[in-house]
């Protein structure tokens, strides 16, 4: 039977089990709940998941006392020396005058390199890091990165962002898994690595050269690929990665 | 000076960055009263009570360890809570390495819920069975937000504060995941006779 908070149910439920509801509110939903079997169903679904919740996940009583914290020194955060902070920035202009250098050799349609001529994955990282990982498309909102991913590759794709785990944006590498490839830029912390998604079915595995010291690290989430790609010794990003409901 | 607890006098003439910085005392003060909501990020994450207990222990270690690290003024759990999710999340990955070796769907089982402290026994024990299935699905961000509004019952803005995502994520993550679990467990789960 359908009841006065039948068209937003949902926000009825979530605003009952916060305690956000008015007495007289919470009154009215009760009633709706006793007249809609529903209703009912899903109030008492709730609250039997709260309490398993509750159960799972309450932390222990004596919890305070089981950390034990060493007695360290303070570290004391001392400026750094004047000579050291030039070396620094001197290897800091070095690397950005290669990394810019490198953009310029091997960025697409460079004159000395045929533009029929796609670059290796590890250009294309080389590329991105030259970049200081900024990517050629940013994503502002979950909706463009979703919109992007299916022109991209036909397939829509989101990813979970926490406070330390962000998507950046997209770059250039379509030919780099199969035809199409989407390249993203993720962070995660400190980190950045670059993630291919492509068509499982027929893709071909991206290849680093023998010399790169670039790990791959692969996750199939059906019917995409994902190959990630950094330097770090294990995969940061790939769990985060989801078909939403409509895919 | 954001803890109270005052370099030497000596320290701070030499330096008065260093009389900002926490010190140990100052850490244990905030790490005592953050560590129930640090503990239940650790628990959430790792969709293991019986592990949280050594994250939140190493996640301090390290914390003191990075105490020149933490921004003078800003929100001492929402630091530690990222300590504690990138300890935690490096532990799972160990673990499901660990996993990959000769395990059966049985004792995974009994390890995800080897320290619960419900009893277990009876339609109830199936239904935290039932729910923590359902709650491992979840997408970590949703699960962790989740855990501390139901569990530590903290408000939205307290779950944005500690997480360093915006209030209405939060909500949002909260919302997906009751939805989510919810349709979850009435298609798993035996109709009940209704008061």
């Amino acid at each position: 039977m359908a009841n006065e908070f039948a068209d937003n149910q949902e926000q009825a439920l979530n605003r009952y089990f916060d305690g956000q509801m008015t007495p007289e509110e919470r009154a009215a939903f009760e009633e709706a709940a006793r007249n809609d079997t529903d209703l009912a169903r899903q109030i008492e679904m709730q609250g039997r998941v709260d309490d398993s919740l509750r159960s799972m996940f309450a932390p222990p009583d004596d919890l305070e006392s089981r950390f034990v914290l060493p007695e360290t020194p303070v570290i004391a955060h001392l400026p750094r020396t004047p000579s050291r902070m030039w070396v620094r920035l001197a290897l800091a202009a070095v690397l950005a005058l290669s990394a810019v250098g490198a953009w310029f050799t091997y960025r697409p349609g460079s004159s000395t390199r045929s533009p029929y001529e796609p670059l290796s994955l590890t250009e294309v990282f080389s590329v991105v890091e030259a970049k200081n990982w900024h990517p050629s498309t940013v994503c502002t909102s979950d909706e463009a990165f979703r919109s992007f991913a299916h022109k991209q590759i036909g397939r829509e794709v989101l990813v979970v962002q926490t406070c330390t785990l962000s998507a950046l944006g997209w770059e250039y590498g379509q030919w780099l898994l199969s035809e199409p490839t989407a390249v993203v830029l993720m962070r995660d912390g400190d980190e950045h690595v670059m993630v291919l998604m492509g068509e499982l079915k027929g893709h071909n595995p991206p290849e680093i050269d023998a010399t790169s010291d670039l790990r791959v690290y692969r996750r199939d989430l059906a019917p995409i690929v994902l190959y990630e790609i950094s330097r770090l010794d294990e995969p940061h990003t790939l769990d985060a990665f989801y078909l939403p409901e409509s895919e | 000076m954001v803890m109270g607890q005052a370099a030497s006098p000596g320290e701070g003439e030499e330096n008065a960055s260093v009389a900002e910085l926490l010190t140990r005392d100052g850490f244990a003060q905030e790490f005592s009263g953050a560590s129930r909501t640090l503990w239940c990020v650790a628990a959430a994450v790792l969709r293991d009570r019986s592990r949280a207990d050594d994250v939140v222990q190493e996640a301090a270690i390290v914390g003191l360890r990075k105490l020149d690290e933490y921004t003078p003024g800003g929100s001492f759990v929402a630091w530690m809570s990222q300590i504690v999710r990138f300890v935690a999340l490096n532990e799972g990955r160990k673990e499901q390495r660990r996993r990959t070796h000769g395990m059966d769907p049985e004792t995974l089982a009994s390890m995800t819920m080897s320290e619960s402290t419900h009893s277990g026994g009876g339609a109830e024990g199936e239904l935290d069975v039932q729910v923590q299935e359902a709650i491992d699905e979840l997408p970590e961000a949703a699960r962790v937000c989740l855990v501390l509004r139901t569990v530590r019952e903290m408000s939205y803005a307290d779950i944005a504060v500690s997480l360093g995502i915006p209030e209405g994520t939060a909500m949002s993550h909260v919302y997906r995941a009751r939805k989510a679990l919810r349709e979850k467990l009435q298609n798993s789960l035996p109709d009940r006779d209704m008061e």
